[in-house]
Parts: C-alpha cells; sequence; structure tokens
C-alpha cells in the first residue's frame, strides 16, 4: 500500500514538472526582451566582438625617423626596421620637432632618432645608441614595435661583431662569437600571440553566464511587476527542475554556438575534445542558472536588470583572470573570483579549448565549477521559497 | 520664472533618488567600486613574479648559474624544476605555469665545443598579459648568457677590455617610452576603463531616469513641476545626473593624478572639462537614442550595448587604426572615446591644446544633435508618457 503512494507522489511530482517546464516555455517566447537576452545576445555578440578584435595583431605602426647620421649603416637600420612587420616608416624627418609635430597630430606613434655618429662610433669599436620615443597611450604597440627593434638590432650586431674580430680567425670561434647560444622562442596555444584567440575564449564563456544572468532577471521582473508573487508556494523543486530543464534545452543551441561554431567561424584554437566541453558546459551553464535565480531576488521592474547586470560582465572578466592573472590579484578580489561561475569556467575553458588540455587535467576549475552549482542550487531554491511566500 | 522651474525639478528628482536604493546604487555604487576595484587589482602595475618552471637537463654548474639568474628576475617566480618537456607542459596545461625554459641535454660541454648549443623558451600567450611579460625576461636572460660567452671567446682573442664591451652590444636602444616609463598596465587600464564604466553608468542612470517618466506615466507631473516647458524638465533632470557623475568624475582624476600619482602634464582644467563634456555628451547620447527608439525597452538595449561596447571599441587594448573601417566610424561615435584621445594628448603626453581641439568640438557636437532633435523628444514623451 505503502508503495503505491509513493508511486502516486513521484507521478504527481512529474506532472507537475512537466507542467511548470511547459508553462516557462510559454513565458519564455512570449517575451520578447527575454528571447533578445536568451538568443539574440548570445548570438550577435560573439560575432560583434570577434570581428573588432579579429585583425589580432598589430601591424604597420607608423613610425617616423630622423636619421642625422645618413649612411650606409644608418640606411640598413632603418630598411631592415621598415621591413617588419610591425613598423611602417612614414617620414623621414629633418630634425626631432618635425618629428614631434607628426607625433602630435598622431600621423606617428613612435620616433626612431640615430645620431649623426654612429657608422664612425662602430669604427671606433665604441658602441652605438639608437634613440627610440614611443607614444605610451597603447601598450600593444609599444611592445610590437620595440621588439621588432630590438630584434632588428640583435641581428646587425651579429655582423657587426663579426666585422670587428680579427682576420684570420676561425670559422667556429666566428659561429661562437656571433651567437654562442642561439634561443628558440615558441609561444605555445596562441601562435601569434593575437588579442582576439586570448580574449575571445574567456568572452564567449562570460556572454553564455550573463545572458543567463539577463534573461531569468527579466523573467522574474515581469512577474514581479504584475504584482503577484513569483512561484506558487509549493512543490519548489519541481520548479526549479523544471525551470533548470527550460533553460538548459534552450542553451543547448547556444552552447554549440558558442563554443564550437564561433571558434570554427573565426579559426580560433579548438584543441578540446567536443565530449569533454560538453561534460563542461553542463556544470557552467547549471551554475549560471542558479546564481541566475538568486540574483533575480533583487529585479523588482525590467530597468533594474539593465541597471544592475550591466556593470557585472566588466568586473567578471577581469575577475576571471584572463587579462590580469589571478596570482597578481589582492586577496579580496581573488576570494571574490572564486565565487563567480564565469572564473571557473573561463579557466577549464581555456585549458581545454585553447591550451588543449584534457578535463582530468582541468579538474581543479571544473570540481570548483560543480561546488558552486551546488551553493547556487541550495541559495536558488532558498530564494525561490522567499519568494514564494511574499 | 525659469530659474523657480528648473529648481522645483531639480527638487522633485532628488526626492525620486532617495525614495528607492537603486539610484544611489548605480550612480554612486557603482562608479565608486569601480574605482576601489580597478586601482587595487591593478595597483602592483605590472603581474610580477609570474609562476614559471625550469627544465634543466644538463644539471651543470653553467646551467644552474643560469637558472639562479634566472629566479632572481623580479618579473620571474620559478615554482617548479621539471624532469622533461612533457612534465612542464603538464604543469603548463594545468596552469600551474605560465612558460618555462628548457636547457638542452650536454648545455655546457656543447658550449665549451663552440657548437652553439640553444636554449629554448616555451610562453604561454593564452594568458596575453604575463606570456608576453615572461617572453621579455627570457630574452634578456639568454642575451645576458650569449654576452658572457662571447666576452670570454673576445677575450681570448686578446682584444682590448674597452673594446669587447662595445661589441657585446654594437648597437644599442635607448627606449624612452614617453609618459610611463615603468610600463604601468594601471596608468593605462585605469585611465581608459575607469571613465568607460563611468561613461556606461551614465548612459543607463540617465535612461532610467527619463525613461521612468513615460513607462510610470508620470510625465504630466514631470512637466508640471517644469511649468509645461521640455527645456527646463529636461535641464533640471539632467543637471542633477550631470553634477554627481561630474563630481565622481573629478574625484576619479584626483585619484588618478593626485593619489596615484598618474602621470599629468597640462593644466589640471583641461581634463576637468574634458569629464564635464563627457558626461554631458553621454546624456546627449541618452536623449539622441530616445528620440530615435522611443520603444524603451529597446533603447535600454540600444544604450546597454553602447555601454559595454565601449570598452572594446574605445581602442583601449586594441588600437583603433588596426581596426576594420565601420568599427573605425562607429568609434567616433562614443564620448569616452574622445575623451580618452583628450586624456592622451593632456594628461598622458603634454601636448598643446590645439592638437585636441577636434576632440573637445566632437563632444560638444553629441550636444548639439541632441538639441536638435529636441522636438522630436519633446512628441514622444508627449505621446508615450501620459
Amino acid at each position: 500500500m505503502a508503495g503505491k503512494g509513493v508511486v502516486k507522489s513521484i507521478y504527481r511530482a512529474m506532472i507537475a514538472l512537466l507542467y511548470y517546464w511547459r508553462d516557462e516555455y510559454t513565458r519564455i517566447f512570449r517575451d520578447a526582451e527575454v528571447l533578445v537576452f536568451f538568443l539574440l545576445l548570445p548570438t550577435a555578440y560573439p560575432i560583434l566582438y570577434a570581428l573588432i578584435y579579429n585583425p589580432e595583431v598589430v601591424v604597420d605602426v607608423p613610425v617616423a625617423v630622423v636619421d642625422e647620421s645618413r649612411t650606409v649603416l644608418s640606411r640598413e637600420i632603418v630598411r631592415n626596421f621598415d621591413a617588419t612587420p610591425a613598423a611602417r616608416i612614414v617620414s623621414h624627418c629633418a630634425n626631432l620637432d618635425e618629428a614631434r609635430l607628426l607625433m602630435m597630430q598622431r600621423d606617428c606613434y613612435a620616433i626612431l632618432v640615430i645620431s649623426a655618429d654612429i657608422t664612425d662610433a662602430i669604427a671606433r669599436g665604441e658602441q652605438a645608441t639608437l634613440v627610440f620615443y614611443t607614444d605610451m597611450s597603447l601598450l600593444l604597440n609599444y611592445k610590437s614595435l620595440y621588439m621588432a627593434l630590438t630584434e632588428v638590432t640583435l641581428d646587425m650586431d651579429v655582423t657587426l661583431r663579426q666585422q670587428a674580430l680579427p682576420i684570420g680567425v676561425s670559422n667556429s670561434i666566428m659561429n661562437i662569437a656571433q651567437q654562442p647560444v642561439p634561443y628558440a622562442s615558441v609561444v605555445m596555444f596562441n601562435p601569434t600571440s593575437g588579442v582576439a584567440s586570448f580574449l575571445i575564449p574567456a568572452v564567449l564563456v562570460l556572454i553564455l553566464q550573463q545572458s543567463l544572468i539577463l534573461g531569468i532577471g527579466m523573467l522574474a521582473a515581469v512577474w514581479h511587476e504584475k504584482g503577484r508573487g513569483w512561484y506558487a508556494p509549493h512543490r519548489i523543486w519541481a520548479q526549479l527542475c523544471a525551470r533548470t530543464l527550460c533553460y538548459v534545452s534552450i542553451y543547448i543551441f547556444n552552447i554549440v554556438y558558442l563554443f564550437h561554431f564561433v571558434p570554427w567561424v573565426f579559426g580560433y584554437e579548438q584543441l578540446g575534445s567536443a565530449i569533454e566541453i560538453f561534460l563542461w558546459a553542463l556544470p557552467m551553464t547549471l551554475s549560471s542558472i542558479f546564481m541566475a535565480t538568486t540574483l533575480s531576488v533583487w529585479v523588482r521592474e525590467r530597468e533594474y536588470v539593465y541597471l544592475l547586470f550591466v556593470f557585472t560582465s566588466v568586473v567578471f572578466i577581469f575577475l576571471s583572470g584572463i587579462a590580469w592573472p589571478r596570482y597578481a590579484m589582492p586577496e579580496v578580489w581573488r576570494y571574490l573570483s572564486y565565487m563567480i561561475p564565469s572564473t571557473w569556467g573561463i579557466e577549464c575553458f581555456v585549458q581545454m579549448n585553447t591550451m588543449g588540455a584534457t578535463l582530468a587535467q582541468a579538474s581543479h576549475a571544473y570540481v570548483c565549477l560543480w561546488i558552486l552549482t551546488l551553493i547556487y542550487a541550495a541559495t536558488a531554491y532558498i530564494t525561490m521559497r522567499y519568494e514564494s511566500k511574499k | 520664472m525659469m530659474c523657480s522651474g528648473v529648481w522645483r525639478v531639480i527638487v522633485r528628482e532628488w526626492r525620486c533618488i532617495v525614495a528607492q536604493p537603486l539610484l544611489p546604487l548605480c550612480m554612486i555604487g557603482m562608479p565608486l567600486f569601480g574605482m576601489l576595484f580597478f586601482l587595487t587589482m591593478l595597483s602592483n602595475g605590472l603581474p610580477e613574479h609570474v609562476p614559471t618552471a625550469v627544465v634543466d637537463l644538463d644539471n651543470s654548474a653553467l646551467s644552474r648559474g643560469f637558472v639562479r639568474n634566472l629566479q632572481a628576475q623580479q618579473a620571474i617566480d620559478v615554482v617548479m624544476q621539471c624532469n622533461s618537456y612533457s612534465e612542464a607542459r603538464d604543469a603548463m596545461q594545468r596552469n600551474d605555469i605560465y612558460g618555462f625554459i628548457l636547457i638542452p641535454h650536454r648545455f655546457a660541454a656543447m658550449l665549451a665545443d663552440a657548437k652553439q648549443p640553444a636554449i629554448s623558451f616555451y610562453t604561454n600567450d593564452a594568458y596575453l598579459i604575463p606570456g608576453s611579460l615572461l617572453y621579455e625576461c627570457y630574452t634578456t636572460q639568454s642575451m645576458l648568457v650569449s654576452a658572457g660567452v662571447v666576452q670570454e671567446v673576445l677575450q681570448s682573442l686578446g682584444l682590448p677590455e674597452r673594446r669587447i664591451l662595445s661589441l657585446l652590444q654594437p648597437l644599442a636602444i635607448d627606449s624612452q617610452p614617453l609618459g610611463n616609463p615603468w610600463l604601468n598596465y594601471s596608468v593605462y587600464l585605469s585611465n581608459s576603463f575607469l571613465p568607460t564604466i563611468l561613461q556606461l553608468m551614465v548612459l543607463l542612470v540617465t535612461m532610467y531616469a527619463i525613461a521612468r517618466e513615460i513607462k510610470h506615466r508620470r510625465t504630466d507631473a514631470w512637466l508640471l513641476a517644469a511649468r509645461g516647458s521640455m527645456p527646463v524638465a529636461l535641464v533640471g533632470k539632467l543637471l542633477v545626473y550631470a553634477f554627481v557623475f561630474i563630481i565622481e568624475g573629478v574625484l576619479l582624476q584626483s585619484l588618478l593624478y593626485g593619489y596615484m600619482q598618474y602621470p599629468h602634464h597640462a593644466p589640471m582644467w583641461r581634463m576637468v572639462c574634458a569629464m564635464a563634456l563627457m558626461v554631458v555628451a553621454t546624456q546627449s547620447i541618452v536623449l539622441i537614442v530616445l528620440s530615435i527608439v522611443p520603444i524603451l525597452s529597446i533603447a535600454y538595449s540600444v544604450v546597454s550595448v553602447i555601454g559595454v561596447v565601449s570598452f572594446s571599441l574605445g581602442g583601449f587594448s586594441f588600437p583603433v587604426p588596426e581596426m576594420y573601417v565601420p568599427f573605425r566610424v562607429l568609434t567616433n561615435l562614443l564620448p569616452v572615446r574622445h575623451y580618452f584621445l583628450i586624456y592622451v594628448n593632456n594628461a598622458l603626453n603634454g601636448y598643446p591644446l590645439y592638437y585636441c581641439r577636434g576632440e573637445y568640438i566632437a563632444l560638444l557636437l553629441f550636444v548639439l544633435v541632441a538639441l536638435l532633435l529636441l522636438p522630436r523628444l519633446y512628441s514622444v514623451v508627449w505621446r508615450y508618457g501620459r
């Protein structure tokens, strides 16, 4: 007899679950604003961001040259520097003032000054100095230009040193004097050091989380505005499960789109196994849903969604450690970052997708993601109970 | 008459602000939190002590000396010694390290034989900032090793000491990073991202302030306070927010240039003016959006997109001249982009005012366009807000 009662109550719970599930679909698909957050935002934003950063690297930054030497050597320096991908010589100026004027007009971002006596200095066996002024409004410009110029001078150093050696030195000594310890630098996982390849994978994960926060917040706002309590006071678990199933089923499309289609279209690294990325997407989506449900308690009107949550994207992307590494953060922010699903989500996704790690290697972030899922499931449940009693 | 109208709108607006926690939170709480967040987050300037590993297959006195020198660099923290390349790669994939250096087997012996053994270093540019910092350190370090060897060889050839030193690096670069010689990330990120956060909050709060009247159909009361004059009603309302945000903007500038001592090479009024103009121009954008798109939900989305995309399109991390043409055009529509250029010209570089006249005028143009569209906004408010 008791068995029959259990079966019956499970049956009832299942019916309720299916009812709430369907109910949630109706609510979502009737509200254009919610659809914008759930479907349009995750579809359009990645394209927008990927296109903004698509040039990936800084090339041909305009540079002015003040060549006071006008010798074979100085012209070779200028020619070699111009030949690097980073720099483009836009003007040969007569003096520094003229070059400075170009810089003020934003016609160039750096000035290379070659003093009159470099050829003489080299011939005398002294060190010659090139003065290089750079505009520091963008570190990316400075870095690529400085690196290019360093490589040019290192390259020419080899020849100059060889020319300075006494006649009759053996070839092997010659080689070792030129470059005794050649170095091979291997840039891993982002071979071009591209901005998009490093930033977009993180942005994709953040978009998943933020679209859920905004969309679920908007759903809550609709209910709050209508003045009714948000939830029926019974079967909270069934409601939570039904909602979760509903959002997850919609987000299957977004997950495939964000984490397979977009990286494929724009040719980003995709080293991870597809199955493991799906395994990662599950706790990422769940924890975002539960966090969004928890946060939605503060959304009283539709506008609150924009006012409260748009700002958080900026904070979350910095907390994730993709731009500013986590070891360099002050403790407070590091602990705060542990509370945000996108932190672990971005870490785990970048590890697998960009760095080709297996899920086992990324297990730390993955486990943390599941722990957050459990914590936020509890808070979501408490929120729903609290809301339903009002 | 007009003044009293403006005054009454202002009083009415302040009553609305203090009546609920949302507006104070967004107007004051979030921008202040943003300042605290970025200035403390980036307070180191550079993410130094990057965790790295060393794969020393040689284990000679020479290679160990090399590792010790590496460890002595401020930017690097050698956290582990790995026995093989695969072990180090595994640690990198686990995010324990951001790069490693591999010293080959028989390194010292080959060096003595003049066989040019190569040192390889691996950096993880999936994390671009620590990755490129490591690259710099590794290059410097291996150049120093090379220099040591070259010095010995040249000595053995009998060259005089004075010539040897100059032959180690015949062409030297005297790099002058203008305005930011410390290569401090905070100087450049705080100066661009914090005004952008302010712009985002100005957009959202101004939008809310006007849209609230329309949504709750309270424009009658609003216009009544302004004695039926739409310009008075708008000026009164926008003044309140402009006042608060400009004060916050000046607070931000005094934090950056006063407390943090970031470069500031121009008269103070130029930056203060730029901040005030940016706030007003941003408010004008809201007016423009509302008069073109009278549907509130779409208008909210549009201003949110403008606010968020500014972080990328502002050209703070990726230069605008490198972007595709449509984006380059769009950057001109962001007040914070003009503010940033004014900052670069004045505070960072100390150029004459003449070279950023265009930016000041651009900021004023936003206001002008909003004024031209005012009749349309008036009809929008009238039609939807009663």
